[in-house]
């Protein structure tokens, strides 16, 4: 790796970990896992050698994991906000681009650093949730189901973070905020009422509202797909859509659009 | 050929222009002062050199590359008028950062963090964070970062705003001592008595326009001080 990015991204690293919500969100999912733990002991000790609990043993670690991944979710969204924006309130944004990188180098190695320190702190929370349930259910209830999952809401993280830092360009943070939340749900219900639908049945009971959610079905890279993905290998259940389509939709709209951002940023004034 | 060619560069906001048809061709070795009153235009012209900025028209080219192009951002120091830094680095830290994000590494960069902050006189400062420093000590650490990185150009914003009498006098020892190496150095500055002890060429910025570009030596020989001339301009200009 070019000693330049690996300068910027250990400098996002060092940026970001002193942020108040990592360390109030850190704080807050230790405390409720370890307080999850406890009470799920104390229930399943009430309870005595029920031969159901080691079966819900994997349940309860996917609906604890979901959770996570909604907390992981706002971090990511926030994340990405508050990773160039505090380049610009502390007035260094200019000393970072009179360097010999380009604005896409920039952005980028920034956006991977916000993203590996959301990862760090996700593994940590599944980790730690795995642990404590194995313990408490006396067996290992941590599936190779849940750490593809882990993997596939990784690269959601990643794109929300990247929808985020676009977003944070052009707005101020509550407004990016906001942004990214909006533009999330919306692709995520014209994901759910879309991918699943055969093609035959999209203009049936046509309306303005089922109009703009088809429009914005085919024109939003489908993240909802990989967070869909995730609860699905969560949950042991089939996604029962097109996959081929679902990945090649996501690929090559992503790729628009980082190459949209790439021009957008080329042409910003600073 | 000079080290930064400007070429009829025009850059406007809205209907308001910020700097028309300006063109200047600074040669390599010399110090170049780019002086104005406030809102003339010269902060943007810095950002138009740096790539911050897209100019309406024009092209400006550093060291023959054009400055869209990220290598005419090697081998070029850069410090804004009010420098700043994350606060949780500490001197040696962000000296190091900066040498790293210019492919400094290893002996070579510590040699020359080391340097830097001896010149500067701030070698006790290494392991304090910037978040216990005074304004003047953290515009210390913007200044050496100048000396961090095989730089041949250095631009800097405003250079002795913030600095005590002692920092003015070591800044304009250390520009001297960048000049008899070869380095070229733009200075944006108002503070003409400054100016006219340390520059070879200035040019005079007003309301976007350029009034004046020429050597120092040859303004001494007609008026009495850079400040007197400085002032007939800017007044000529305005009747």
């Amino acid at each position: 790796m070019k000693a330049q990015y690996k300068a910027l991204i250990i400098d996002t690293i060092l940026k970001e970990v002193r942020s108040k919500t990592l360390i109030f969100v850190f704080v807050a999912t230790t405390a409720s896992i370890l307080i999850g733990h406890m009470i799920l002991s104390t229930i399943i000790n009430s309870m005595g050698g029920d031969a159901t609990i080691s079966i819900s043993g994997i349940d309860a670690l996917s609906v604890n994991f979901r959770i996570l991944n909604a907390i992981n979710f706002i971090l990511a969204a926030v994340f990405g906000i508050s990773v160039i924006k505090s380049d610009y309130e502390n007035n260094i944004i200019y000393q970072y681009l009179s360097f010999p990188i380009s604005r896409a180098e920039y952005f980028f190695t920034r956006i991977l650093g916000s993203w590996l320190l959301v990862m760090a702190y996700y593994a940590y929370s599944y980790l730690l949730s795995a642990i404590l349930f194995s313990f408490t259910f006396k067996k290992m209830v941590f599936t190779s189901g849940h750490f593809l999952s882990f993997l596939v809401l990784g690269l959601y993280l990643l794109l929300v973070i990247f929808i985020s830092v676009f977003f944070s360009l052009f707005m101020n943070k509550v407004g990016a905020l906001f942004a990214t939340f909006a533009s999330c749900i919306a692709a995520a219900a014209a994901f759910g009422t879309f991918a699943k639908t055969p093609y035959a049945e999209y203009f049936v009971n046509m309306s303005a509202f089922k109009g703009v959610g088809l429009v914005l079905y085919y024109i939003f890279p489908r993240i909802s797909f990989l967070d869909s993905s995730a609860t699905a290998l969560l949950s042991s259940t089939p996604l029962g859509m097109n996959l081929i389509e679902q990945i090649i939709h996501l690929v090559v709209l992503t790729a628009a659009y980082v190459m949209l951002a790439q021009y957008v940023i080329k042409k910003k004034d600073f | 050929m000079g080290i930064i060619q400007i070429t009829d560069i025009s850059k406007s906001y809205g209907n308001d222009f910020s700097l028309q048809n300006i063109s200047l061709d600074i040669e390599k070795g010399k110090i170049f002062a780019l002086l104005g009153p406030n809102g003339a235009g010269k902060t943007t012209l810095v950002k138009l050199m740096l790539n911050l900025m897209h100019s309406d028209s024009g092209k400006i080219e550093i060291n023959q590359h054009n400055v869209e192009d990220k290598n005419s951002r090697m081998g070029v120091a850069f410090i804004p008028e009010k420098f700043s830094f994350f606060p949780f680095y500490t001197a040696k830290g962000a000296l190091e950062f900066f040498g790293k994000m210019k492919g400094i590494e290893g002996v070579e960069l510590d040699q020359q963090v080391s340097h830097a902050l001896g010149e500067l006189n701030i070698s006790e400062l290494a392991d304090r964070k910037i978040s216990k420093m005074s304004k003047g000590q953290v515009q210390r650490i913007g200044l050496a970062s100048i000396l961090i990185g095989n730089n041949d150009l250095i631009i800097l914003d405003e250079p002795f705003s913030g600095l005590d009498p002692i920092g003015i006098r070591d800044l304009k020892e250390i520009i001297k001592k960048l000049k008899s190496q070869g380095k070229t150095l733009f200075i944006n500055s108002h503070i003409l008595m400054e100016m006219e002890q340390l520059c070879d060429e200035i040019a005079i910025l007003n309301k976007g326009k350029l009034l004046f570009s020429g050597k120092v030596v040859d303004v001494l020989q007609t008026e009495a001080s850079l400040d007197d001339f400085f002032y007939k301009m800017i007044n000529g200009d305005r009747q």
